[in-house]
């Protein structure tokens, strides 16, 4: 099959006769003797190839075109690699030609003598992109996975890459052929036991209290990118995560997918996969008043303190303990007056975040699950009319 | 397929000598076509203008002698074209005429006192003539000095092609009254060409001048066919690239390219400029909302001085191409950032845009209100929020990085309003900060902004903690 190869380079040597310029007469040069495709930056291609020139003594041209590619003709560079510098032996490029409506451009070259050159030309190629994604296969136990990391490269830009080594910024350089049109994944990273730890999320909206139909739980595997756990050397890049299950049966399920969002070295990521059913959070608003009401001579309400009483009524159903975290949304100067229930934990995360967390034991085969009620009083001080 | 293009040169002068008292077809007799001794063009780039400088050597008749110059497709304006007779003694330049029915074409009438030979200068602005700087940079793996490469770029749109042209190139911000591509189009408007009729004087030499110029064209025409690259390099070979030479004239900065050069209408030429080794520079990662937007971003930063091995010359505005070398014997692309003219001593900040490896998260702690003010009637004019805000830094690099945090307590658009102005503003609208604390230790950079100045271990998570009071409404008046 014929590669696509939209790019072409050609050396004309000024030794031959005048009339040998004529383009039909220009030396095509040998293939590539190294194709490389940088994709170290996530939003620029850059490419980059060797080839052996034949120069003569004196001043050379070196056409470097374009067809059905989309290159930035500024990026376009190139490099003497046999012999660079400054030096009375060095090959030098005296000026660079752009002709008028067309992709391509003209490189002077001035050798002292004849002698075969390795240039390096490097440019900016448009249409090939590059996104991560994970496949996470957790044990039976959900305590661990086996953790893989992809990176696809999508080559879109109209030139076929034969042999070409591909550069990621995360792993060794690999050596592929890829035509344009063609897609290809990369396994970048696999860590075969990855602790990951399952949590039960509730995040109910400040306002919203849905009573006896219960809030949404989401499902959520925690792990951490930390050198102990296997990780850690690089940060994880945003990317689709898909999730499979041990069922137990020489087989797996699909717990499900999230995006799991760039996550620095020592940081934690959370993938939510679905909904939580064994385990039951109905949350009701028990009071919501005001105090110390300041008002003008109009009698209005200029300033006041509220007051909130929020109740958590939790069942679990499952044959294990869990710990459920509750992610409260609030605002204002808010702090916590009571809580009725002991045992439970709150963390003040921010001005906008508290997160309450209840261990709930598990429930005996056959009985009726134990029901826990908490209910915590919030106290906003110095509210302005108008402020939920 | 072809590209180059026969040459075509469309400006042409023609010499008509007129013997005293010769009879109006006796004065069509000697015409001809001198060769430029030396052609200029001074290229600026802030507006679209060039000045174009030819020196021709003619020979004059005594008596009356008139000299024709046309410039058909090309976009010279016509209201700069001017002729200098560079003091030769016995020459006197009459007056300048645009014959009738065309466009393009003046005839300077000079008055001979006796038969002689000299050099004459014409100047005109010509439109198409562009230029600009960019620069290959090459840092090295760690991000400690870079090599560096300016290429001066010419490019030509005119409609005419230069040959043997000696280029200038000037930075600098020229006025002008009117732009030159209006001229024009006024000019053409006004005087629109005719293909026939027209003076006696305008249709007689524009029928020599063709004449004698197909000639010429179609000569210079099979050399360049025969050799179309050769005609874009000013048929030289070079063993070495030109050097550019730079010289402060006035508020202005010439570049002049050594000896001549070819510019073919629709080509554009680079030429490299020495290249510039081990400038070192300080990477730096930044965050300034106001100037920025709310992301990270990634500088090189060095000033144009002694220090970093630069300060003899100015640096035109331009694109810079920057590249890192990889530890495997390449290189990274790290991005491409324009900056404006440096001159010597100036700093140079190149934004490189974000890489996501550095972010910060900001949480806010805590708001607490206080300090209200009321109005007689018991409204709420005026109050203080106390905000403590922790803003997580995180570095992903495996290496230590500086950064540099502005921050704006009062907001992105704050507004301050005193006396009468404060009244009609909502006092949520017209606040002030004061910081009362911050770990590690800020600057207060002015009356609203402060800035931390750290370095960020490798991997590592640093935070920032702040505290500072929000005076609204009437407490930002008093303070």
């Amino acid at each position: 099959m014929k590669k696509n190869s939209p790019l072409i380079l050609v050396a004309i040597l000024a030794a031959l006769p005048i009339t040998g310029f004529a383009r039909t007469k220009l030396v095509t040069l040998p293939d590539r003797a190294k194709l490389v495709t940088s994709l170290e930056n996530p939003r620029f291609t850059l490419l980059y190839e060797e080839r052996e020139i034949p120069l003569q003594q004196g001043t050379n041209y070196v056409d470097f075109a374009w067809n059905g590619v989309s290159i930035d003709a500024n990026s376009v560079m190139i490099e003497l690699l046999t012999n660079p510098g400054d030096g009375d032996t060095a090959t030098k490029i005296i000026a660079t030609g752009f002709p008028p409506n067309e992709q391509a451009l003209t490189w002077q070259l001035y050798s002292p003598a004849a002698r075969t050159e390795r240039i390096r030309v490097s440019y900016l190629l448009n249409g090939i992109s590059q996104d991560t994604s994970y496949e996470i296969r957790m044990n039976q136990k959900e305590t661990a996975g086996d953790f893989q990391q992809y990176f696809r490269m999508q080559n879109a830009s109209g030139e076929d890459l034969d042999n070409a080594i591909v550069r990621l910024p995360l792993m060794d350089d690999l050596t592929r052929s890829m035509d344009s049109g063609e897609v290809r994944r990369f396994l970048a990273s696999r860590v075969p036991e990855l602790p990951i730890k399952k949590v039960f999320i509730a995040r109910p909206g400040y306002d919203v209290f849905l009573g006896e139909d219960g809030e949404n739980i989401d499902l959520v595997y925690e792990i951490e990118n930390k050198t102990e756990a296997g990780l850690g050397k690089y940060k994880l890049p945003n990317g689709k995560a898909r999730l499979y299950g041990d069922d137990g049966m020489n087989s797996s399920i699909f717990l499900g997918e999230d995006m799991l969002r760039q996550t620095p070295p020592k940081e934690k990521a959370e993938l939510t996969l679905g909904k939580v059913k064994d385990v039951v959070l109905k949350r009701r608003l028990m009071k919501d008043e005001r105090t110390n009401v300041k008002t003008n001579n109009r009698k209005e309400t200029v300033m006041f303190d509220q007051v909130r009483q929020v109740r958590y009524e939790i069942e679990n159903f499952k044959e294990e303990p869990v710990t459920l975290k509750i992610n409260e949304t609030l605002n204002g100067d808010w702090e916590i007056q009571e809580i009725t229930e002991a045992g439970v934990k709150t963390e003040r995360k921010s001005l906008s975040e508290l997160v309450v967390s209840v261990d709930l034991p598990a429930n005996k085969k056959g009985e009726k699950a134990e029901k826990k009620v908490v209910d915590i009083t919030f106290v906003i001080k110095n509210r302005f009319p108008g402020e939920k | 397929m072809k590209r180059l293009r026969p040459h075509m040169p469309r400006c042409a002068l023609v010499a008509v000598l007129l013997a005293t008292g010769a009879t109006a077809g006796a004065r069509m007799d000697l015409t001809t076509l001198p060769n430029k001794d030396r052609s200029e063009l001074t290229i600026y780039n802030s507006q679209d203008l060039t000045l174009g400088r030819e020196t021709r050597t003619l020979s004059f008749r005594k008596g009356t002698n008139q000299i024709q110059f046309s410039w058909a497709n090309t976009q010279i304006d016509p209201t700069s074209l001017q002729l200098d007779l560079k003091g030769t003694k016995g020459l006197t330049l009459l007056d300048s005429s645009y014959p009738k029915g065309t466009n393009e074409v003046i005839v300077w009438t000079i008055e001979a006192e006796a038969e002689t030979s000299a050099a004459v200068e014409i100047t005109y602005f010509v439109c198409g003539l562009t230029w600009s700087s960019n620069y290959v940079l090459v840092a090295n793996k760690d991000e400690t000095t870079f090599d560096a490469r300016q290429f001066t770029r010419v490019t030509n749109n005119s409609g005419e092609d230069f040959e043997k042209a000696h280029v200038r190139v000037v930075v600098g911000d020229v006025n002008l009254v009117q732009r030159l591509a209006d001229i024009i189009a006024e000019w053409n408007a006004r005087f629109p060409s005719r293909a026939s009729g027209g003076s006696a004087i305008g249709s007689a030499l524009l029928g020599r001048r063709d004449l004698g110029l197909l000639q010429d064209e179609a000569k210079a025409s099979r050399d360049k066919d025969a050799n179309p690259r050769k005609a874009n390099e000013a048929g030289l070979e070079l063993s070495e690239a030109k050097q550019i030479f730079k010289q402060a004239v006035s508020e202005y900065r010439v570049f002049a390219v050594e000896g001549e050069e070819e510019l073919q209408n629709g080509w554009s030429k680079a030429l490299p400029n020495p290249q510039l080794s081990q400038i070192p520079f300080d990477l730096s990662y930044e965050l300034d909302s106001r100037r920025y937007g709310p992301q990270v971003l990634k500088f090189y930063k060095l000033q144009n001085d002694a220090k970093h091995k630069l300060g003899t010359e100015v640096f035109p505005e331009g694109n810079y191409y920057v590249y890192r070398a990889d530890d495997r014997g390449g290189n990274a692309f790290e991005g491409t950032a324009w900056h404006k003219y440096v001159p010597q001593g100036e700093k140079i900040e190149l934004n490189l845009g974000n890489d996501g490896l550095v972010v910060v998260e900001d949480r806010e702690l805590a708001r607490q209100r206080s300090a209200f003010a009321f109005d007689p009637d018991g409204n709420r004019i005026g109050w203080d929020e106390t905000v403590t805000r922790q803003f997580d830094v995180k570095n992903s690099r495996e290496r230590a990085v500086p950064f540099r945090f502005t921050y704006y307590p009062g907001g992105n658009d704050f507004r301050v309003a005193d006396g009468n102005d404060a009244r009609f503003l909502p006092p949520e609208q017209n606040r002030v900060a004061d910081v009362t604390a911050s770990e590690p230790t800020h600057t207060q950079v002015d009356r609203q902004t402060v800035r931390w100045e750290l370095t960020l271990p490798a991997q590592s998570t640093t935070p920032i903690k702040l505290t500072y009071v929000l005076h609204y409404g009437t407490n930002a008046k008093a303070n």
